[in-house]
């Protein structure tokens, strides 16, 4: 059960009648949880469209068969870095801004433990996005390996690869440090009498994230060290040329590669464990199971990466162990997809954007790990790997699954952030536009895939036009949708529409029982007290 | 400027020591991560 709070004290700071620092020092020096979460999410968002002007760039260029627009080579950059833009630069970013918002008001924090570390964790996201987006302006273009970097391509390709490396490193020194940072608040910040069964799920879901990220970031960056060594220092950890073994890459990419998944995942699960109890104006159905099923998702994640790469020849044992185990990964999934429909089940349901996206979410979400348990089945694997089932499948756990709730808990606590309504109409548009667009852009993609249809390849057979054609109309739609959000998040900056302190009527969360709309800029002028 | 409430001595003393521990941890993680690929 979450935490239950006493009426609303005059705990908070008002600081209309206090100066704090303004123009460009502020955003550059500040030390404020809420300034740096307002610096993660724009920023995210700028990666966010730039990454979207790649996809959409791919997808232009299948629209129809035969080469339209862009060479293969700079095709393979482009699907090579907009994965790394959206994973690394859009959709980490953007739970990192979450977090830096709501989990120092969510246990009653001042601010974060360390609000320097957390100063430089923002700004050396930087310049890791300018190196990547740089690359593609250096002799031989931006890399193309995939964004998961295998050798042998990734060491015979020029400089960009170097700079894709630094910026590897640099994303994995600033995740770590926001990971130390979020680990130290939630354990040692809390306000008296808010227990660790008393956190809000998003809380909880960031603690875990947390722990996932500082467990499997430093692997990521030995393993890119050693490409760094294979390329310039005449090593040959993974250059078969020299010995190496291009394989042991790919298992310790991998082990970190899963886990990253549910790096990205597991706060949207917080986000819509907020929404929905409001929505449907009930609790959340099975607190504690929810936090056991986020911890058991988070441990099972480090045992299945092999599903990754069933057609590398491991043993049949090894196949038949990660196809169990990525199997047993549905059983916590399905206790909190199970969860949130009983949260809803008899509620008294409204249909406000917020919620809107998250029962997109649930449902949406559910079709991608569907697909994932077909693609567990190392038979199945071995058919439908490297084709667009893998694209679908991915785009329905990342897009509809992460990208949605992120709209969501934007839709949800905008009130919160800004002291100002969003326009619920184009809300409700963009949610709709971004469904529509989404399932025609990605539903086609599992059929190009059972067909055979091979990803990464900027040509293709005429048999796969039609299912390509109605992928990218979609995916126009999706993309252009995205305009009316930004445009609506600015008009709600710029509106005089003024939020309630409350307005969908929380009851168990401090943000919203505690402190007025907008947020103060420091929140607690003393400690409050959960009952 | 608005005061806000600070953590006591007691936090600040353990948030310090949760995130030396956390830092030591990754790095291990890197140097041993590396050394198992070198065998």
């Amino acid at each position: 059960m979450s935490a239950t709070t006493h009426a609303p004290a005059h705990g908070h700071a008002h600081d209309d009648h206090h100066a704090h620092p303004t123009g460009l020092k502020r955003w550059l020096f500040t030390t404020n949880h809420k300034d740096i979460g307002t610096l993660y999410l724009w920023f995210s968002f700028v990666m966010f469209l730039m990454g979207g002007v790649m996809a959409l760039l791919i997808r232009a260029e299948l629209f129809q068969p035969g080469l339209q627009f862009v060479k293969p080579e700079f095709f393979n950059s482009l699907t090579t870095v907009h994965g790394l833009v959206m994973v690394f630069g859009a959709i980490m970013p953007a739970w990192v801004g979450f977090a830096n918002w709501l989990i120092p008001m969510q246990i009653g924090a001042a601010d974060m433990a360390f609000p320097r570390m957390n100063n430089w964790s923002f700004y050396l996201v930087v310049p890791a996005a300018i190196l990547l987006v740089a690359s593609f302006f250096v002799p031989g273009g931006a890399a193309a390996s995939g964004w998961t970097l295998y050798p042998p391509l990734i060491i015979q390709q020029g400089i960009s690869i170097d700079m894709t490396i630094l910026a590897v490193h640099i994303l994995g020194a600033s995740s770590i440090m926001g990971s130390i940072n979020i680990i130290t608040t939630i354990l040692n910040l809390r306000a008296p009498g808010m227990t660790l069964m008393k956190m809000p799920l998003f809380v909880w879901t960031w603690l875990i994230t947390a722990y996932l990220l500082i467990a499997v970031m430093p692997v990521l960056a030995g393993a890119v060290t050693m490409l760094l060594t294979d390329r310039h220092f005449g090593t040959s950890f993974f250059n078969a040329a020299g010995g190496g073994d291009p394989t042991m890459f790919m298992h310790i990419f991998w082990f970190f590669g899963h886990p990253e998944v549910y790096i990205m995942i597991l706060p949207a699960f917080g986000v819509v464990s907020a929404i929905l109890p409001a929505f449907a104006r009930k609790p959340l159905f099975g607190y504690a199971s929810m936090v056991y099923a986020t911890a058991s998702i988070a441990i099972l994640s480090f045992i299945v990466w092999g599903h990754h790469m069933f057609t590398v020849g491991m043993p049949a044992a090894g196949n038949l162990f990660f196809m169990y185990a990525t199997m047993l990964i549905a059983v916590p999934t399905g206790v909190k997809v199970f969860n949130w429909i009983a949260t809803m089940w008899q509620g008294s349901m409204t249909f406000e954007t917020p919620m809107l996206f998250a029962i997109g979410f649930i449902c949406l979400f559910t079709i991608g790990g569907f697909s994932g348990l077909v693609l567990a089945i190392t038979p199945v694997d071995i058919t439908l790997h490297n084709t667009y089932y893998v694209v679908a499948h991915f785009h329905y756990v990342l897009v509809s699954g992460a990208l949605f709730s992120i709209f969501a808990g934007i839709y949800f606590w905008l009130p919160k952030f800004t002291g100002k309504m969003y326009h619920e109409g184009l809300g409700k548009l963009h949610f709709w536009l971004s469904l529509i667009g989404f399932n025609i852009a990605f539903f086609p993609q599992h059929f190009l895939g059972l067909a055979g249809m091979p990803r990464r390849i900027p040509d293709y057979a005429l048999q796969f036009a039609e299912w390509n054609m109605w992928s990218s109309v979609g995916a126009f739609i999706f993309g252009f949708s995205q305009l009316l959000f930004l445009y609506n998040v600015i008009e709600c900056i710029r509106s005089s529409r003024k939020a309630p302190d409350n307005p969908w009527e929380v009851q168990d969360s401090l943000e919203w029982t505690h402190l007025p709309s907008p947020a103060p800029y420091h929140s607690f002028e003393t400690a409050p007290v959960v009952k | 400027m608005a005061e806000r409430h600070k953590p006591t001595p007691e936090q600040r003393k353990r948030a310090i020591a949760s995130g030396v521990l956390l830092g030591v941890f990754a790095v291990v993680t890197y140097l041993v991560s590396m050394m198992k690929m070198l065998g």
